[in-house]
């Protein structure tokens, strides 16, 4: 076999079974792997109406054909279950060196099934696994439990998959950390992880794998790293990596601050310069085999958190837990940026629910009462971090607030459920989802809630002509982020190159959704002399089409339909506050146009949102189609 | 990686000649055979007759066969570099041939941080690690 390594890896922690089985060709043929091939398992072996934390939910490492071949960005590994943060799918993934080493273990995919009674963590050498005892583990941080696992195996280049704290406490957006500093944050997988007691997975693998043609990948992949090194989006990215975007999307006008009630209205942006974050910078940190290297290590030199060291950080960290909970202090920020990472909770969706607690605050929903004294005025850096170690201790106030964003207003009421803006249960992202229309229509259809990673099309960030956008995606007006017109196929088009980027196990910095020149026909060529399968851009198509269906079967089965596919909350109450894009809405009329759009491209039912069974066929999800049929979802 | 294709067919970083050492300061430097003048490896291999560790008087390569090599991993303890490694799998020993002169690791470095070169032009590449 090329390209995929061939073994499946099922570990059972109820009865500590551990079993290989084969990687089926039909599975690995239709979703290649990654993303791809784990939501169908979800699919699969998941059932409906489960409970996230349960023992029945499961959990699903993927790697992917090209994931530790040395091919630029090939270091990914993806992880999905459902999700304790939304209850539908969950799946989040993340850099550094754990998923190739995964590969040359020789599994493409490792399955957690059930719950262990006494905190474990799996080793993983080769053929030898073994589910070990962590209670020593047990409540350490995630540096901690890297040091110690790495000392106890004896080999400081094994690879370990990790939850710290956050995750042990059942934080819904507890983060999975792979090595430290790269983080499956969304959607808590971490959390599953904790449920199921398994501190971490640590991994040797050397085995190694094959490639169809090997002179044939090489030639592909040194073309993609010139691809990528020659694009004109590089040399910064490649110095200040995801960094520079605050100050890029303030000057665009789409900048968020104070919970999103300020919109390109940030007093103390210079803060947040690139050359103020720089300066904290020691130097660029890259996951395997990648030339971006668009990650940091910090350290802090001057001020009230001088010696504090670590990874980190990025855009939507720096924008949610900066200028959303208007904190002016950068060095508060890298500092916070610690506590997520070693205490293994999603820096994203922790700050953006530390915002919306700021906001209920500000407008006395919640007392100094609910928030145990702690007073959460704007700009109060040290009630930040106090309020966030109660999240990740789940004490008091922080208790509700690790529920998420959407579950506390919910549980708060007294309509604090007006100052949130999230799609199925996942936070909408640090930019002002008012000003790029399709960018709200990728968050309501997202199959993991609102998320940038599903699909933004890019393209609404910088401006296009027309004829361009007529020729590429369609429409005229496609690539205009005001209008409403055209978007399903762009979203459709971005949605699919996110998919195969997914399933494909390589990082998005690296595709075209980026900027760069690698699209679905180069990832098809690049596929095809890897495994040896007859791969190309139309298969590429119909794989994403499929991944895509599959996700969207999985959420009717959970119950979502087309009223879930909307944005809730702010974005859709109000105007935009300020900045160049004063009085710019986002209007149920247009959202309702653009879905008919989005259903009709995507071929599912406008009615339901459900694929109809006619879509579901010909991508040869007949099961899908039947089962959906049974329940009455579908006709 | 290329180094492992080539050498093995497979992408397997535990049998490439070629491993990145990282410094306590956090400098990353590319690692193979020195290929030294008087190879400790050869010194330390104490099968007599056929050595399968000798160094090429021509070229200066130290190379390996291990084909009367008895497994006493003699050389590995040797090196002072750590350059001479075990394959998990069969037992053996194996260590960087510089591809008989035109190794691919340098081929393939895309940033030219790892380059083949004379050692006569070395004084002008001074700030770059030659193989």
């Amino acid at each position: 076999m090329y390209g995929w390594a061939g073994s499946l890896l099922r570990v059972n922690l109820t009865d500590r079974s551990v079993r290989k089985e084969e990687y089926p060709y039909s599975l690995r043929r239709d979703f290649v792997g990654g993303r791809g091939v784990n939501s169908r398992l979800l699919y699969n072996e998941v059932k409906q109406g489960i409970d996230p934390l349960g023992p029945e939910n499961k959990l699903f490492f993927g790697t992917s054909p090209l994931t530790g071949t040395g091919l630029l960005t090939s270091g990914r590994i993806h992880v999905t279950a459902k999700s304790p943060l939304t209850g539908i799918l969950g799946d989040s993934n993340a850099g550094g060196h754990f998923g190739p080493e995964v590969k040359w273990a020789g599994y493409d995919h490792i399955i957690i099934e059930g719950a262990a009674e006494k905190p474990v963590y799996l080793w993983i050498d080769d053929d030898h696994v073994e589910i070990r005892d962590a209670g020593h583990l047990w409540g350490k941080v995630v540096s901690q439990t890297y040091a110690i696992l790495r000392d106890e195996l004896g080999d400081p280049r094994i690879r370990i998959a990790s939850i710290g704290p956050g995750g042990e406490n059942l934080v819904r957006f507890a983060s999975l950390m792979t090595d430290y500093g790269n983080a499956c944050g969304k959607t808590g997988m971490g959390t599953v992880m904790g449920a199921k007691k398994l501190k971490a997975v640590a991994v040797r693998g050397t085995r190694g794998f094959r490639v169809a043609d090997p002179e044939r990948f090489k030639a592909i992949a040194r073309d993609w790293f010139m691809r990528v090194t020659r694009s004109p989006t590089y040399e910064s990215f490649s110095k200040v990596g995801t960094l520079m975007y605050l100050m890029q999307y303030h000057s665009q006008g789409r900048s968020v601050a104070r919970n999103a009630q300020k919109t390109a209205e940030i007093e103390y942006i210079e803060n947040y310069s690139v050359k103020s974050m720089m300066k904290h910078m020691t130097r660029s940190v890259a996951c395997f085999g990648c030339p971006i290297h668009c990650k940091h290590e910090f350290k802090i030199r001057k001020g009230p958190h001088a010696g504090e060291e670590g990874h980190g950080t990025e855009f939507c960290i720096m924008s949610a837990h900066g200028p959303s909970c208007g904190n002016p202090d950068e060095a508060a920020l890298l500092k916070i940026n610690n506590i997520c990472n070693e205490y293994g909770i999603c820096g994203d969706t922790s700050g953006i629910v530390l915002a919306a607690a700021f906001e209920w605050y500000e407008r006395g929903i919640i007392t100094k009462e609910d928030t145990d004294g702690i007073p959460l005025i704007w700009g109060n850096a040290d009630a930040q971090i106090e309020m966030l170690m109660k999240i990740v201790r789940r004490e008091g106030f922080g208790d509700l607030l690790a529920e998420g964003s959407a579950i506390a207003a919910q549980k708060i009421g007294r309509g604090a459920e007006k100052y949130i803006c999230h799609a199925k249960g996942g936070d909408v992202d640090q930019v002002d989802i008012r000003t790029l229309k399709g960018c709200a229509l990728s968050d309501a259809v997202s199959s993991r809630g609102a998320d940038p990673q599903r699909g933004w099309p890019g393209v609404e960030f910088y401006p296009m002509k027309p004829e361009k956008a007529q020729r590429l995606y369609g429409h005229p007006e496609a690539a205009n982020p005001r209008s409403y017109e055209g978007k399903g196929r762009l979203v459709n088009y971005y949605a699919s190159l996110c998919a195969m980027c997914d399933a494909l196990g390589i990082c998005k910095f690296s595709s075209a959704w980026f900027g760069t020149s690698i699209g679905l026909k180069e990832m098809g060529e690049l596929l095809a002399a890897a495994t040896g399968v007859d791969f190309d851009e139309e298969g590429m198509k119909q794989i994403a089409a499929r991944i895509n269906n599959v996700e969207r079967a999985f959420l009717v089965r959970e119950g979502i339909t087309r009223k879930d596919d909307t944005i809730h909350g702010r974005a859709m109450e109000e105007p935009v506050p300020s900045g160049p894009y004063k009085g710019e809405r986002l209007e149920k009329e247009g959202m309702d146009k653009m879905l008919d759009d989005y259903y009709e491209v995507v071929g599912w039912d406008k009615a339901t949102g459900a694929p109809t069974r006619k879509t579901l066929e010909s991508l040869g999800l007949v099961d899908v189609a039947e089962e959906l049929a049974s329940m009455g979802k579908i006709s | 990686m290329s180094c492992s294709l080539e050498k093995s067919g497979m992408f397997n970083p535990v049998k490439a000649r070629i491993w990145i050492q990282k410094s306590k300061k956090g400098f990353y430097t590319p690692m193979i055979c020195r290929h030294c003048l008087e190879p400790p490896c050869e010194k330390a291999c104490p099968v007599e007759e056929g050595k399968p560790i000798w160094r090429d008087k021509k070229t200066g390569i130290v190379h390996v066969f291990t084909r009367n090599c008895i497994g006493c991993y003699e050389c590995v303890a040797a090196c002072p570099f750590g350059a001479m490694r075990i394959d998990p799998h069969t037992g053996g020993v194996f260590k960087c041939d510089l591809c008989q002169g035109d190794p691919v690791c340098a081929k393939w470095c895309p940033t030219g941080a790892i380059q083949y070169v004379d050692t006569k032009a070395l004084g002008t590449l001074a700030s770059i690690d030659k193989i």
